[in-house]
């Protein structure tokens, strides 16, 4: 828990993805395997995704988060916003080249990211091709 | 004999129903069993087993439940009509029963039960499926030639006119959402650019459009496809929009490989297409609608976590969805990257 970027308070323990993990744990070993309905499985199954999300996100999100900050200024030339890019694509900014293929680098690297933290088995399939 | 332990939802239900049952079969109708089936938010699906006049039978309920998901959606007396004019066109859509009377609290009707699985990683995982999924691909492909051509004048009344062509429909219709939703996604940004740069020419083709065909909205049993359901989304368009929406990923349930729905190839499903009367297919048109697909996927799934966020429809399931869009504009970019240049 000495990653500075946990964004728990310091040297709290069990840290923020701890708990949640814990919580995790909870649903899939306890709940789950007491529960009949269908529906009530599938619906706690995704809460348990979840929390798992949730626990991804937090452990590397603040680094992710200032990286595609970064990636996203250094393409704009300027510091900007989401909305900002958004706006600068629907303009035409990066239709030619070579700000096309950056727009492309910049998009996958964020889209990555995400993935490692939302859906990391999705990631490992679609890169293992 | 009433059904024992029904709730107090149910029992509602029930005395709602029966009197429709009992004046349409002009016949004794007895009620065994109604158990609820996995529905969405919107709307309730419930599975009833029946005796009419000595006979059992088996039907099943689509009910809204009064928060539609989308303006697009016909009402369930519109889409109970759409489906009766597919299957007397020969498509393999369930028999519609009765449809709920004009001044009923909420719309419903009552289809027969057809056999078969529904559900999207079951069909393309079974073992028992194993040899239906064989021929899969193009059945489908079949039988959405037989959708296509059901006359329009069969169906239209029961449509919303739409004066705008389909692609502009689509991309504009989607526009909307994704600026309600203000997510500021620049990879929906680099797709519109994208649609609009490479929109196909106004064709003046119009035809019945299922509008979510895909696997999770189709049955099927061991012999095969058993029936298209889920017809809320019907409307007059392209063809080519059914053509594609089919191989939008996420749909394939894992099976990457396999781009349609994840049971067989691109070339048999048109191939099947063709074989059944389909006009003739253009591919970068079906390149435009699988860009379009994935694109109001990607976008579907922040307005239903909107749903959540804006309490119309508070659920973990509606929620989670804001997590997936990742896997969408995976594919998105991925498309992009693969699209043929100009």
């Amino acid at each position: 828990m000495s990653d500075p970027r946990d964004l728990s308070l310091p040297s709290l323990r069990p840290s923020a993805t701890e708990l949640l993990d814990a919580a995790r744990e909870h649903l899939v070993k306890n709940v789950l395997p007491a529960l009949g309905d269908p529906a009530l499985r599938f619906k706690t199954l995704v809460a348990a995704h979840v929390l798992g999300v949730v626990s991804r996100e937090l452990s590397g999100g603040l680094a992710a988060r200032e990286a595609i900050a970064e990636a996203r200024d250094a393409l704009l030339g300027e510091p900007g916003s989401d909305p900002a890019l958004c706006a600068a694509i629907a303009r035409g900014d990066f239709d030619a080249q070579p700000m096309a293929e950056a727009l492309m680098a910049h998009l996958e690297f964020r889209t990555e990211t995400a993935l490692a933290a939302w859906n990391p088995a999705f990631l490992a399939r679609v890169k293992a091709r | 004999m009433t059904t024992p332990q029904l709730s107090p939802h149910a029992e509602a239900l029930r005395a709602e129903l029966m009197p429709v049952f009992q004046a349409e079969c002009r016949a004794s109708v007895e009620l065994l069993r109604m158990t609820p089936l996995a529905g969405g938010a919107s709307m309730e699906t419930w599975a009833l087993d029946v005796v009419v006049d000595q006979q059992a039978e088996s039907w099943v309920l689509r009910r809204d439940m009064g928060s539609n998901m989308s303006e697009q959606a016909l009402s369930r007396r519109d889409e109970a009509a759409v489906i009766e004019a597919a299957r007397l066109h020969g498509v393999s859509a369930p028999r519609v029963r009765f449809v709920a009377p004009h001044d009923a609290p909420r719309g419903w009707f009552v289809m027969e039960r057809r056999p078969g699985e529904s559900v999207g990683r079951r069909v393309v995982s079974l073992p028992e499926l194993a040899h239906a999924r064989e021929g899969l691909a193009r059945s489908l492909g079949r039988e959405l030639a037989a959708i296509h051509s059901v006359p329009a004048a069969a169906v239209e009344a029961h449509l919303r006119s739409e004066p705008l062509a389909p692609t502009e429909a689509a991309t504009e219709g989607l526009r909307a959402v994704s600026q309600r939703i203000a997510r500021h996604n620049p990879v929906w940004a680099l797709a519109f650019r994208w649609l609009d740069a490479h929109r196909p020419p106004e064709t003046g083709r119009r035809c019945l459009v299922h509008g979510d065909f895909r696997i999770g909205n189709l049955l099927v049993t061991p012999q095969g496809l058993s029936a298209v359901l889920d017809w809320e989304f019907a409307h007059l368009g392209d063809p080519h929009e059914d053509l594609a929406w089919i191989t939008v990923r996420d749909w394939r349930f894992e099976r990457d490989a396999l781009e349609v729905g994840g049971v067989g190839s691109l070339d048999d499903f048109i191939a099947g297409y063709a074989e059944a009367g389909g006009e003739a297919v253009d591919r970068a048109r079906v390149r435009w609608w699988a860009m379009l697909g994935n694109l109001r996927w990607s976008v579907m799934c922040h307005a239903q976590a909107e749903r959540h966020l804006s309490g119309i429809d508070r659920s973990v399931e509606y929620a989670s969805l804001g997590r997936k869009s990742a896997e969408i504009d995976w594919e998105i970019l991925n498309l992009l990257r693969t699209e043929p240049s100009p």
